[in-house]
């Protein structure tokens, strides 16, 4: 909703949705602001990246072309979207969940604990334990820069371990990898933890070298004396020491190096008696803007341009921040346009695989423009830095869904924006079925769907036989066993009820199920209801169906309605495939049904296809 | 995500293939470049006890062009049917067609063979075969036979291969001379299963358009003396008769809208 109460806003004052964002931004001086539910917003310069944006973006060349595709009758839009965004989260800010007296009686939660360990071995290499847990982001490599440029040793000498052994290893509550903290707190930890090593490090060399240790530089793998650079000890040599010679160092101090530090921020306070909190520690910036164009034939979107800046504070590593960006955006366009979680109403789940759960893949990800634009360090971590990497997870889906809005004038957008949605969006309703001829009244019946909960079906055919004959077949389980497609056994239990095992599929998905079928409602010989259950390894369904029978010239008109609830694996991931497959079983139950009820006649070749086929004047 | 236990054959020939196939009838699959038989072995949404490894076989993986049109032997990749440069110029529709077909990774194991044998109702391959009046040839311990594309491609994932045959060949007929023609399709990614193909030949004022994904396999219908006037209500009508269907990617009236506004779309383009 928020997308487009500002665009709603904005329309009612007859103000550009734009200018009404820009007006309601936190202004550069009033950094840290302190929000109504507690933020406290650290940094920022918002103008500043808005003002880059608009103009390494080519707003006024967008704006321009929209008007043009407007002029010529095409739908295209301009969408915006901000986002201030929170890294580092105050694990008080869940208590916020509860009452002010369940707080109390809890006890206060704050803070977000950070940590790490940096160990020198005795051959003078660097080891890092993190508390970041990363699934390719490249925490390592940030790591390491930040270790090895505070001890001024090459980076290939720092080797940066992040499989967290709890048992073993430093970590606290907040350990992890989530809420953008690897940025402003995993980083922060290490940084200090890095300064104990070096402050270690700069005392034991400081005996040998006979310059305080402050006075000390550390420098591509040499200490060395500010004063006299040609007065210096090699980084791994004093490593060593401290293992190899306890009795070198300076009195009191404990062999070997091992920094563990801790690290807390403390404006992350706990939950105040009127439920504010600062939820986060680091509040970072993004600002987006987008073209599109929908095609009014298929409803697709044609993302004509899509900028994106971000203010995250200090940049650890411009590769690593630009990998982030390309990462949520693409993420984000595969939220906007494809991915979705579908439950039919029983449960089952419909887009369990890749082939229904559509994600954004290298050729979707379209490449946008990223905005260089003003790096506002935090005040509150040690370098600086705030987290980059949720910053379009907000802003994308809201910026095309507020282009399609502004493109069709619409207000009542949802993602994702798939084709078939926006079409109907964009087009009236559908031109109505032309009149049947008489033959084709027939075929129309022939209908099989799965649109809702269940797939249905209705239709009939012609069996050439008398009711009586018809009704005696449809009765007799052994004539059954042999009409029902893959009957294997069929057990009478009673005149109504039935029990069976039955092997049937579609093509090469086959699968057995024990039937239990019970007949009722039966009217000899004109109608039957037949309601049962089918249980296999492939899924479970649960029908009811109702047989007719009017006798006409020559035989009798058998004609069938039912619906059948499916779940399970076929229901899952079979979905594309199942009113077919019904079709086919449907077919061949018939087919059988003619050719016991009526064994001399011959049966119509070809199914539903076939007559289909005849009428449409193909080859055949 | 294991296919469940299954023997494997590998077949030196193609007598070998159809000798398995006698024995093991329905219980057995062939396998060639298992792009959609391994996801289904792996779901295990089918179950075979026995797997007929064809790829090896001498000779099957043979691509020819004569005037009548491509012949396709039963391990030809659909990478390499698309670089194919006497396809080309024999039927660029095919050629257009094979990129849709999955991705580069999955054409260049996929076999053009397998594609029709699996008959999924949205795939190109069985599209054209059906546009074309094309034809599969089937050998089985009986002998061989070769069955349209019509009477080939009977239902969803169904074909009229009895479980003793095997599929040698596939043949593409040459669209006829001085004809057109065009293809269009929709899908929610590229490569994904299409929601809707088209394909049709234009000659004159005769047009052939086949319609995949929207009834439960391609069909194909001749539509004559085609202007721009009568098209529309042509399409309508022919989209009202396959109806299609909703499942999460697509509803049944966009399937509709897409053989009337698609199907115009490319129509005239041949047709111009």
């Amino acid at each position: 909703m928020p997308r487009w109460l500002i665009a709603q806003v904005a329309k009612d004052l007859g103000r550009d949705p734009l200018d009404l964002m820009e007006q309601n931004l936190i202004q550069a001086d009033q950094f840290p602001y302190r929000a109504p539910a507690g933020a406290l917003i650290d940094s920022g310069n918002y103008q500043q990246v808005v003002a880059d944006t608009k103009a390494q973006g080519k707003l006024a060349e967008l704006k321009q072309r929209r008007d043009a595709a407007r002029a010529a009758g095409r739908l295209y839009g301009i969408g915006y979207a901000m986002a201030v965004e929170p890294s580092q989260s105050n694990m008080g800010y869940i208590s916020t969940l509860k009452t002010k007296e369940e707080r109390e009686k809890a006890g206060p939660k704050d803070g977000a604990v950070a940590s790490c360990t940096i160990s020198v071995d005795p051959l003078g290499s660097v080891s890092v334990v993190g508390d970041s847990t990363p699934q390719g982001q490249g925490h390592q490599t940030a790591l390491a820069q930040i270790v090895a440029d505070e001890l001024g040793v090459p980076f290939d000498m720092v080797t940066v371990n992040l499989e967290t052994d709890t048992q073993k290893d430093n970590w606290s509550i907040a350990a992890g990898n989530y809420s953008c903290r690897f940025s402003p707190a995993s980083t922060s930890a290490a940084k200090t933890a890095a300064e104990r090593v070096r402050s270690k490090m700069a005392l034991i060399a400081s005996r040998f070298m006979n310059v305080p240790p402050e006075e000390l530089l550390f420098k591509d793998g040499w200490i060395s004396a500010q004063s006299n650079p040609e007065n210096r000890m090699e980084f791994r040599r004093v490593g060593g020491l401290a293992h190899w010679s306890p009795s070198s160092l300076p009195e009191g101090m404990d062999p070997g190096i091992r920094e563990v530090a801790y690290w807390n921020a403390p404006e992350l306070t706990p939950t105040t008696a009127k439920d504010e909190i600062n939820t986060s520690l680091a509040y970072g910036f993004a600002f987006d803007f987008c073209g599109v164009e929908i095609d009014r034939n298929t409803g697709e979107l044609r993302i004509d341009s899509y900028v994106t800046a971000h203010d995250c504070g200090t940049i650890l590593n411009p590769g690593l921040a630009e990998g982030q960006i390309r990462g949520s955006f693409a993420s984000a366009l595969g939220a906007s346009l494809y991915e979705e979680f579908v439950y039919k109403s029983d449960g089952t789940f419909l887009s369990g695989t890749f082939a229904d759960y559509l994600i954004a893949t290298a050729h979707e990800a379209i490449d946008p423009v990223m905005v260089e634009t003003v790096a506002t360090p935090s005040p509150f971590t040690r370098l600086g830095a705030k987290g980059i990497a949720e910053g379009n997870q907000y802003t994308t889906p809201v910026c095309l869904a507020n282009a399609v809005a502004d493109a069709i004038g619409r207000d009542d957008i949802t993602v994702p924006l798939t084709p078939a949605k926006v079409f109907e969006w964009v087009n009236g309703e559908e031109e109505p079925a032309p009149q049947l001829a008489a033959d084709d009244e027939a075929l129309s019946e022939d209908r099989i769907d799965y649109s809702g909960d269940a797939l249905r079906g209705q239709g009939s055919t012609f069996v050439p036989a008398s009711a009586e004959q018809v009704w005696k077949t449809l009765m007799d389980p052994a004539e059954m066993a042999a009409i029902i497609p893959g009957c294997k056994s069929l057990d009478k239990l009673s005149d109504d009820h039935f029990t069976g095992v039955v092997s049937m599929g579609v093509g090469p998905v086959k699968g057995t199920f024990e039937a239990d079928i019970r007949l009722e409602n039966l009217k000899n010989p004109t109608s039957a209801d037949i309601t049962g259950s089918l249980i296999g390894a492939l899924g479970t369904s649960r029908g009811r169906g109702r047989v007719t029978l009017v006798e006409g010239e020559g035989g009798v008109t058998v004609s069938y309605e039912y619906a059948i609830h499916l779940s399970g694996t076929v229901a899952s991931v079979g979905g594309r495939l199942l009113s077919g497959a019904a079709k086919a079983l449907v077919n061949q139950f018939f087919r059988s049904l003619v050719r016991r009820a009526a064994p001399n006649v011959k049966s119509e070749a070809g199914g539903l296809m076939g007559r289909l086929r005849a009428r449409l004047g193909g080859k055949k | 995500m294991k296919p469940a236990p299954f023997d494997l054959c590998i077949a030196d020939s193609v007598e070998d293939v159809t000798s398995a196939l006698s024995s093991h009838g329905e219980a057995a699959r062939i396998i060639a470049g298992g792009q959609s038989l391994m996801a289904m072995l792996n779901m295990r949404l089918t179950e075979p006890e026995v797997l007929i490894d064809i790829s090896r076989i001498p000779g099957l993986d043979r691509i020819s062009v004569d005037e009548t049109g491509v012949t396709v032997g039963a391990t030809v990749r659909q990478a390499s049917l698309a670089a194919h440069d006497g396809v080309r110029q024999a039927l660029p529709l095919l050629t257009e067609a094979l990129t849709h077909v999955g991705h580069i990774q999955t054409r260049n194991r996929g076999t053009v063979c397998g594609s029709l044998a699996h008959a999924d109702p949205s795939a190109e391959l069985p599209l054209l075969l059906v546009l074309l009046g094309g034809s599969v040839t089937l050998a089985s311990s009986q002998g061989r036979r070769t069955v349209a594309a019509e009477d080939f491609l009977i239902g969803t994932l169904t074909t009229s291969r009895r479980p003793d045959e095997m599929i040698v060949s596939a043949h593409f007929p040459r669209a006829p001379a001085g004809s057109k023609t065009a293809f269009r399709e929709m899908a929610r990614r590229h490569g994904d299963f299409a929601i809707v193909s088209l394909a049709c030949i234009a000659r004159g004022r005769d047009v052939r358009l086949a319609v995949g994904g929207v009834a439960d396999a391609p069909v194909a219908v001749d539509l004559t003396n085609v202007t721009s006037e009568t098209l529309p209500a042509e399409l309508n009508a022919l989209a009202w008769r396959l109806r299609g269907y909703d499942d999460i990617h697509a509803t049944a009236r966009y399937r509709r809208e897409m053989i009337r506004r698609l199907g115009l779309d490319m129509i005239m383009e041949a047709m111009a």
